[in-house]
């Protein structure tokens, strides 16, 4: 580093030797210039901060933006987005507040996306991805959207609904440049599979090919002639109608996968087949990601282990694995960065995680029985004080358990410190520290304390205030706060509001927070994506206030049907430039 | 293990919101103060958790205004401004909110997670695991595959009651892996049907199920199978009795003729809500979109005959 006379005046790039002259002189860059540097820019964070430098800027950015990133489709209206950009190619949007997965949001609650598609059409015609997260989808939108983009290439459909196969013919039909088509986690009216035979006989574009969310069968032999014809194949995940002889077949057609999503295991194979099977999985040296693997057992394991070598994901959330099979499965995949599990390999199957995955990165426990409060079976502690123990570049995890201790989770980040991700839930609510009976504050603590780059975090087990006091002093880079059945009054939340400065996203459930606790965040509101509190002790005067006071948030209150009429059962407030929304079912309050 | 997923919690998907329609004139209202955060004094534990519509919640709704048609009309209402002047006007009321997916409000009753489960009694109907909408925070989606899971091997040796529960499973399992084992010589014969998967919700249960149309021939085995997928769930509650289930076991449907608690109906691709078992097999395959086990009390206004499609019903789907 070169040593400067004038430390100042050379601490940027030359941009700060121009501002430092910019009051006399008009910006050195010509606007194509300008433009071109700005076109280099892809996250979408940087682009906000350059827009708002300078009028000039603005402009640039808004002539050279290509991608769309909406995180809530209500923040902003179609209209305002084709007045600023003119050369969008690639839009995600998201809708529906995340607790609508746990169907806490009724249906036809909004976040259609056809309003949006319209205009699309209109202003964009050149389009070419879409990704969608919680909206609802018609087969009139999926029918627009292959007919009116002659360009389009990438559908992403995650937690998505009210379309059917239907809507899927008409992709296969007429996107005749289709790369991806990957459709996660929906359910949809699957009439049959017969939309993969839409796919036109030439046609050979997919890169990406997720179906396996979805039930019905698909035509095999169409199937294996696409994945033939479709060179470009990176990504294949099928759904549980294709059988293994049939997996079989498709690995043949494509060693070139990186991510195969397989199909069911439940079937009575020959030792023969067996064998080949496991030689067609052999021949896949590029697998990174490995899903679906439903049903499978101890007996076809062994047929995956050729491909584990370059394993870096592992979801077996859908393969309910004891303890020995996965860890001899483990004992494979010395790569892997993000594994997903079921809880049936207990604490002895974490333990085999820690001991065989040091670059493990990513961890997800799913219960697999969510229900049964009476055995309380799957992991506890230990499991995850194992894994800690023997993977520290865990940064992510999702651990679902009957039982905690403060003192484990205290063990846990000092092994890791390094958290982003850290969301226990601990399934029985308002559990305390089973050993000490104490309140989980201790552990919530720890976790703010230790992990300064945490992001996002869940809450669980008994909580007092004390949880949020910590939450809110410490926890400077926090995102995304989920709590549930916590907390001891409105300081809580207080706290929380008062404290974390990057909070974007704070969804609260069944807990004691009343209109104190509402009203003490009115200009924070402005400052965050959304907010959602569904089962405390909010009123609707006092939502009412809250819209009143904040023109600028959209205040929407749900009522159930047997509450008083002055509660506010479900409420959600988002930052909106759009206004009120006009499409609020009769069931949203719009205050 | 498979059945514990089904339970009574209700209010979460289309069910819950009332019907309300606010006017402008509501923000020229004068505000009665802040009433206190006080929250209702949790002297009893509201079990009102698996309910959803008309269960045993106990409602303070004030019936005002019309109601909308069909038998979802006594709980909809269409609030005006005249409801909320009155309401603003009133002082609260302390002991409100028996709303159904809530499970604690008091302050830190650590109880409440034991107390549940020591709760013995739970009215027939509902899960015995008293559910909560929505908890453990899982995607329905995820669930669903747990449940389907279930009739893997590994289910018979997660429940702790093995032996009873083994008995439940097999039979379970007879009926469905009857479908895969046909399913799959029928494969090689080139003599398969495509599948015909379509949604089935149940009345009280926010999680539906999906069932494969094509895989029975008459309304019997369909209706064998549903009353499996949900009869046991809300067995669940009482089970540990082997004695019940063998009697939930054999019991020929009671879906189809009249005698259950619950009536199965179809909507039709006209988008009608129909009795199942009126027409013809093959008929009803090709015009049902999807499956709703309707509580009876509430299908009685239901078109139960085909010369009344004129009507068009305004049953929510859930």
């Amino acid at each position: 580093m070169q040593t400067d006379p004038n430390p100042k005046k050379s601490k940027d790039s030359p941009s700060n030797s121009a501002n430092t002259e910019s009051t006399q002189l008009p910006s050195p860059f010509p606007d194509e210039v300008l433009e071109k540097v700005l076109s280099f820019l892809n996250s979408d964070k940087d682009r906000s901060s350059v827009s708002l430098v300078c009028k000039d800027w603005y402009n640039a950015e808004r002539w050279t933006r290509t991608k769309l990133f909406i995180g809530n489709c209500y923040s902003v209206s179609p209209e305002i987005v084709a007045r600023r950009f003119s050369k969008i190619k690639s839009v995600t949007l998201k809708g529906k507040p995340r607790f609508s997965d746990f169907n806490l949001v009724p249906q036809n609650w909004g976040a259609d996306v056809h309003y949006w598609l319209t205009m699309f059409a209109n202003v964009y015609p050149f389009l070419e991805e879409l990704r969608l997260k919680r909206m609802t989808v018609s087969d009139e939108s999926l029918e627009l959207l292959a007919t009116a983009f002659p360009g389009f290439r990438a559908l992403s459909l995650m937690s998505c609904d009210g379309f059917s196969t239907d809507g899927l013919k008409a992709i296969a039909t007429h996107c005749r440049n289709l790369t991806e088509l990957d459709i996660q986690d929906t359910d949809i009216d699957d009439f049959s599979g017969g939309w993969l035979s839409c796919f036109p006989e030439n046609f050979g574009s997919l890169e990406v090919l997720n179906f396996a969310s979805l039930d019905s069968e698909v035509n095999f032999d169409a199937l294996e002639r696409l994945v033939s014809r479709c060179k470009s194949l990176r990504v294949l995940k099928v759904n549980k109608s294709i059988t293994l002889d049939q997996l079989q077949r498709l690995l043949l057609r494509a060693p070139q996968l990186m991510e195969l999503g397989t199909g069911s295991f439940q079937e009575d194979l020959l030792p023969g087949q067996i064998g080949d099977l496991g030689n067609a999985f052999g021949n896949c040296k590029n697998l990174q990601t490995l899903s679906g693997l439903w049903e499978v057992t101890s007996i076809y394991l062994p047929v995956l282990y050729a491909a584990c070598a370059s394993l870096t994901f592992l979801n077996l959330s859908y393969a309910a694995l004891r303890s020995v099979e996965f860890g001899n499965l483990l004992a494979h995949c010395p790569n892997l960065r993000r594994l997903w599990v079921l809880d049936t390999v207990e604490d002895k199957g974490l333990e085999a995680v820690g001991s065989s995955c040091p670059l493990l990165e990513e961890l997800r426990v799913f219960p697999a029985d969510p229900y049964d409060q009476h055995l309380h079976r799957g992991v506890t502690e230990s499991g995850f004080v194992a894994v800690s123990r023997g993977c520290s570049k865990l940064h992510y995890v999702l651990y679902f358990c009957w039982q905690m201790t403060n003192a484990a989770v205290a063990t846990i980040v000092q092994n890791c410190p390094n958290f982003t991700h850290f969301r226990l839930c601990i399934m029985n609510p308002g559990r305390p520290d089973y050993l000490t009976n104490e309140p989980m504050d201790e552990a919530f603590g720890a976790v703010v304390k230790t992990c300064t780059k945490l992001q996002r975090l869940s809450v669980s087990g008994l909580l007092t205030d004390l949880t949020f006091e910590y939450i809110g002093k410490y926890a400077k880079n926090l995102e995304t706060l989920s709590v549930a059945f916590a907390g001891s009054s409105d300081r809580a939340m207080q706290f929380v509001l008062e404290g974390c400065p990057k909070l974007r996203k704070l969804e609260i459930r069944d807990c004691p927070f009343g209109n104190a606790a509402l009203l003490s965040g009115l200009e924070k509101y402005e400052t965050m994506r959304s907010l959602w509190m569904s089962s405390c002790n909010v009123t609707i005067n006092a939502c009412r206030r809250l819209a009143r006071e904040m023109p600028r948030l959209n205040v929407e209150v749900m009522k159930d049907k047997e509450s008083d009429d002055s509660q506010a059962d479900k409420v959600y407030v988002y930052r909106s430039v759009a206004g009120p929304r006009k499409d609020a079912p009769p069931f949203v309050l719009t205050l | 293990m498979e059945n514990t997923l089904l339970g009574g919690g209700g209010g979460g998907g289309g069910n819950s919101g009332g019907m309300s329609i606010v006017s402008r004139e509501e923000n020229n209202m004068a505000m009665s103060s802040e009433e206190s955060s006080s929250y209702p004094d949790e002297s009893e534990l509201e079990l009102g958790l698996g309910l959803s519509l008309g269960g045993g919640a106990k409602s303070k709704s004030k019936p005002t205004a019309t109601a909308t048609a069909g038998p979802w009309g006594q709980y909809a209402r269409i609030l005006t401004a005249k409801d909320f002047l009155s309401v603003a006007s009133t002082k609260e009321s302390s002991s409100s909110s028996s709303s159904s997916s809530s499970v604690t409000k008091s302050n830190n009753n650590p109880s409440c997670g034991v107390k549940r489960t020591a709760e013995p009694s739970s009215p027939p109907g509902r899960s015995g695991a008293s559910q909560v909408v929505g908890w453990p925070p899982i995607r329905t989606y995820r669930i669903q595959s747990l449940v389907n899971h279930a009739k893997s091997p590994m289910t018979e040796e997660i429940t702790s009651a093995v032996d009873k529960c083994k008995s439940m499973n097999t039979i379970v399992d007879k009926s469905n892996c009857g479908n895969n084992l046909n399913r799959n010589v029928a494969k090689e014969k080139g003599l398969l049907k495509t599948s015909l998967f379509v949604k089935v919700n149940m009345d009280g249960i926010p999680i539906g199920r999906k069932v494969d149309l094509n895989a029975h021939s008459c309304y019997e085995t369909l209706s064998q199978t549903l009353d499996n997928m949900f009869k046991l769930s809300v067995a669940v509650g009482a089970r540990r009795s082997n004695a019940e289930e063998q009697v939930v076991m054999t019991r020929p449907s009671r879906l189809l003729n009249g005698s259950s608690e619950f009536m199965l109906t179809y909507e039709d691709k006209e988008g009608d809500w129909m009795l199942v078992g009126d027409v013809p097999w093959e008929m009803f395959l090709s015009s049902v979109k999807r499956l709703r086990i309707m509580r009876t009390a509430e299908a009685n206004g239901l078109a139960p005959r085909s010369h009344e499609r004129n009507r068009r019903q305004s049953i929510a789907p859930i």
